[in-house]
C-alpha cells in the first residue's frame, strides 16, 4: 500500500503527459519540441524555476486544504472562495495595520487569512452537521458569496482610487513576507519556503498515527467504526472543514503579501479549482500534495513559452495536460474499486 | 495489490513505449520543414506581443494589436510573436521571457500590464517596450494613448443629431476612468449638437466581467429603451453585443466602438468610434525598425486618424444626412476650435 502511494500517481502522470503527447502529435508539432520547451520554460533556468515555484505555492495551500478534507471523507471544493476571503483578510489586516512591528504584523496578517478561510470552512461544516446540506453544494456556492464580500471590499472600501484596475491600496511593507528587491527572483522562492516550513509542521502531526489525525482520517474511512469507538464525528468533521478552509486561506500569501503587495479582484484565477487536481493527483500522502502542486505549477510556467516557441501549440496544452492526469488518477482508483468488489 | 501494480506499470509502458516511437518519426519531419523557430531563420527583426486577457480572437481591442503588428511584419519582413495572457500573474513572465531572448521591442496590450512593465523594464535597458492604454515612465517605454475623448465628442454629436425623442443612451462595460472618459465628452457632444438632450448611462459593472456579460449590456439598453432613447453608444468590449441586439429588436440605433462593428448589425448601427490600436501598434513598430524610437508619452486622436468614425457600406445610408456636419465638427476638433472635455484632466 505505502509503495503504491508514490508509484501510482508517477504512472498517471506519465500517463496523461503521454496522451497529450499523442495530441501533439495529431496536431502535427513535434513532441520532443513540445517537451524541451515545457521543461525549458519551467526549469530552464533560476528565473523560470522562480516563477514556477511562484505559480506552485498557492497550489500547495490549496491542494492541501482539499487533501486534508478528502482524509476526513469530505469534499470542500470551495478553495476558490476561501482562497478569496483570505486573501482578502489579509490585505485588509495589510492595509489597516500602521503601527505594530514586522515581527508581528504579518503573523497577524497570515493569522487573518487562516481565520478568514476557517470561517468559511466553519459555515460549510455547520450546514452539514445542523442541516445534513452536503458540503459540495455549500462549499462551491459560498465561492460566489466569497466573490461578493471581496469585491465590496476591493473595489469600494480599499480601492485604490489611482489606477484603472480593480485593486486594492497596497500593504504597508512591514507585513511583507518578502521585501528584497535585489534579488527579485528569490522572492517566490523565499515565500514558499516561510510557509511551507509552517505548514510542514503541521502536516506532520496531521500524519502521526496516534491523536487527532488519525481520527480525522477514520471518520474519513470507516465512520461507522469511528462512531463506536467513541469519536465524535460532527467534531472531527467541523474542525476538517475548519482547518481545510483555513489552509486555503492562505493560498493568496504569497500573491498578495509577497507579489503584488495589494489584493487584485479575481486574485486567485482557479488555484482553488486546481487545488482539487493536486489533491487527487497526490493521493495519501502530504509530500505528494506537495511534489502535485510542484508539477502544476512547473506546467504552468512552462505553457506560457509554447505560444512563442511552437507554431501550433498554445499554453492550454497545460490544461490538457493537466485533465488527463487528472482522468487517469481517476480511472486508476476506479479499476481500484472494481478491484476490491471482485 | 501488487498485480495491480503490475498491471497499470505494463500499461504505462506500452502507452509511453507507443508515443515514443511516434515522436522520434515526427521530429525528422518538422526538422525538414524547418519548423522549430521560424524567428531564426528570417533576416528580419522579431518582435514581441503581449495581448490582454481576451485573446486575439476579441473582435476588437487585441484583434485591432494584432492586425497592426501582421501589417507591419508584411512591410518590413519581421516576424511577430506574441503571448496570450491567462491572467494577470502571466504577464510578468511573458514580457521578460521576450526581453531576455532580446527583442528589440516588446509591446504590452492593455493598461492590465502596468505594473508588469514598471517591474521588467528598467531591467532590461537594451529593449525597448510600449504598452498601449496606460503611462509608464522610463528611458526605453513608449506609451500610447488615445484621445478617446475626442472620438466621443463626435459620436455624441452624431446621436444628438440623430436622436427624434430627444434622448440617447450609453452603455458602459467597466466602471472605470477610461470609461467615464468616454461618457464625458459623449455626453457633452449630444448637448453641443442639441441643448434638449437627455444622456441615459449605465455601467454593466465593476469587476472585469463587465466587459464580457451580453445579457447584462442587452438589459441596459433595453431599460435606456423604454426611457426613451433611440441611439445607444457602447463602450462595453463583449457586453456591447448585447446593446446591438437590443438596437435590432427595438428598431434604435446603436454605436459601436474600438473596431469597425457596423457590420454587427447592418442598418442599425449608426457608426463606430474607431480606437485605432492597429495604426499605434503599426507606428511604434515603423519606428523602431527605422530607428526612430521615442521614448515617452504617444498619444493618438481625430488628427493623425488614430481615432476615426467608421462609414462603410453597412451604415452609408444612416449617416449620409449627417456626415457633412460631422465632418464640419472634426476639423474644429482637430483644428482646436471645438475642445472635447477631458475626464482625465477634470478629475486633477
Amino acid at each position: 500500500m505505502k509503495r503504491l502511494s508514490l508509484f501510482a500517481p508517477l504512472i498517471s502522470v506519465f500517463i496523461g503527459l503521454a496522451l497529450s503527447l499523442l495530441l501533439v502529435v495529431a496536431l502535427g508539432e513535434s513532441p520532443i519540441l513540445v517537451m524541451k520547451v515545457l521543461a525549458n520554460g519551467a526549469v530552464g533556468s533560476a528565473t523560470s524555476f522562480g516563477y514556477s515555484l511562484f505559480y506552485a505555492t498557492p497550489l500547495i495551500f490549496t491542494g492541501l486544504s482539499v487533501w486534508w478534507s478528502l482524509r476526513a471523507g469530505l469534499f470542500n471544493i470551495g478553495a476558490e472562495g476561501q482562497m478569496t476571503v483570505g486573501g482578502a483578510a489579509m490585505a485588509v489586516v495589510g492595509i489597516v495595520l500602521s503601527s505594530l512591528p514586522s515581527w508581528l504584523a504579518w503573523p497577524l496578517a497570515l493569522l487573518a487569512g487562516f481565520g478568514a478561510g476557517a470561517v468559511w470552512g466553519y459555515i460549510v461544516a455547520w450546514f452539514k452537521i445542523r442541516r445534513g446540506t452536503h458540503e459540495l453544494l455549500t462549499s462551491i456556492l459560498l465561492n460566489f458569496v466569497s466573490y461578493g464580500v471581496a469585491g465590496v471590499l476591493f473595489l469600494h472600501v480599499f480601492r485604490n482610487p489611482s489606477v484603472q484596475t480593480p485593486e486594492t491600496l497596497e500593504v504597508r511593507e512591514r507585513v511583507l513576507v518578502a521585501r528584497d528587491e535585489r534579488d527579485w527572483w528569490l522572492k517566490p522562492v523565499e515565500c514558499v519556503f516561510r510557509f511551507c516550513s509552517a505548514l510542514r509542521i503541521r502536516g506532520r502531526r496531521g500524519d502521526a498515527e496516534i491523536g487527532f489525525g488519525l481520527r480525522t482520517r477514520w471518520v474519513g474511512s470507516a465512520p461507522e467504526f469511528a462512531r463506536r469507538t467513541g469519536v465524535a464525528t460532527s467534531r472531527q468533521t467541523m474542525m476538517a472543514l475548519v482547518i481545510s478552509g483555513g489552509l486555503a486561506g492562505l493560498a493568496g500569501a504569497s500573491m498578495i503579501l509577497g507579489y503584488a503587495h495589494k489584493a487584485r479582484e479575481g486574485f486567485s484565477s482557479g488555484a482553488g479549482f486546481v487545488g482539487i487536481a493536486v489533491a487527487l493527483l497526490g493521493g495519501r500522502r502530504a509530500i505528494g500534495v506537495l511534489l502535485a502542486a510542484l508539477l502544476f505549477g512547473a506546467l504552468q510556467k512552462g505553457a506560457l513559452d509554447l505560444d512563442l516557441d511552437t507554431e501550433k501549440i498554445s499554453r492550454d496544452l497545460a490544461v490538457v495536460i493537466q485533465a488527463l492526469v487528472v482522468i487517469a488518477v481517476a480511472t486508476k482508483s476506479w479499476l481500484e474499486a472494481k478491484r476490491w468488489n471482485s | 495489490m501488487a498485480a495491480l501494480n503490475f498491471r497499470i506499470l505494463a500499461q504505462g509502458i506500452v502507452v509511453g513505449a507507443t508515443a515514443i516511437s511516434i515522436f522520434s518519426g515526427c521530429t525528422k519531419a518538422s526538422d525538414s520543414n524547418g519548423g522549430e523557430s521560424p524567428a531564426a531563420k528570417t533576416s528580419g527583426l522579431t518582435i514581441g506581443l503581449v495581448l490582454d486577457k481576451g485573446g486575439k480572437d476579441d473582435r476588437s481591442f487585441n484583434t485591432a494589436a494584432v492586425v497592426g503588428s501582421s501589417q507591419a511584419a508584411k512591410e518590413f519582413g519581421l516576424t511577430i510573436k506574441d503571448v496570450e495572457s491567462p491572467d494577470d500573474t502571466a504577464f510578468e513572465p511573458a514580457l521578460r521571457t521576450f526581453a531576455e531572448r532580446g527583442l528589440p521591442l516588446v509591446i504590452a496590450i492593455g493598461f492590465g500590464q502596468a505594473d508588469a512593465l514598471k517591474k521588467v523594464a528598467p531591467q532590461f535597458p537594451n529593449t525597448k517596450f510600449a504598452i498601449v492604454d496606460a503611462v509608464v515612465e522610463g528611458p526605453n517605454v513608449a506609451s500610447l494613448m488615445f484621445e478617446e475623448q475626442e472620438g466621443s465628442f463626435l459620436v455624441g454629436y452624431l446621436a444628438g443629431l440623430a436622436t427624434k425623442t430627444n434622448a440617447v443612451g450609453f452603455v458602459g462595460g467597466m466602471e472605470v476612468a477610461l470609461i467615464r472618459r468616454f461618457l464625458m465628452a459623449y455626453e457633452a457632444g449630444a448637448k453641443a449638437a442639441n441643448p434638449k438632450v437627455k444622456v441615459l448611462n449605465n455601467f454593466v459593472g465593476i469587476t472585469a466581467s463587465a466587459w464580457a456579460n451580453p445579457t447584462r449590456g442587452k438589459e441596459l439598453a433595453l431599460s435606456q429603451i423604454n426611457q426613451g432613447a433611440d441611439v445607444i453608444f457602447h463602450a462595453a468590449g463583449a457586453s456591447g453585443m448585447g446593446v446591438f441586439d437590443a438596437a435590432e429588436e427595438k428598431k434604435v440605433y446603436a454605436i459601436g466602438v474600438d473596431s469597425n462593428q457596423n457590420a454587427i448589425k447592418p442598418g442599425r448601427v449608426l457608426t463606430s468610434m474607431l480606437k485605432r490600436v492597429d495604426t499605434a501598434v503599426y507606428a511604434v513598430i515603423a519606428e523602431v525598425v527605422k530607428g526612430e524610437f521615442k521614448p515617452g508619452l504617444r498619444s493618438f486622436g481625430l488628427k493623425d486618424k488614430g481615432i476615426d468614425y467608421a462609414v462603410d457600406s453597412n451604415n452609408e445610408a444612416v449617416i449620409a444626412p449627417y456626415k457633412s456636419k460631422l465632418e464640419e465638427v472634426r476639423a474644429q476638433i482637430i483644428s482646436g476650435k471645438i475642445v472635447a472635455p477631458d475626464y482625465y484632466k477634470s478629475k486633477k
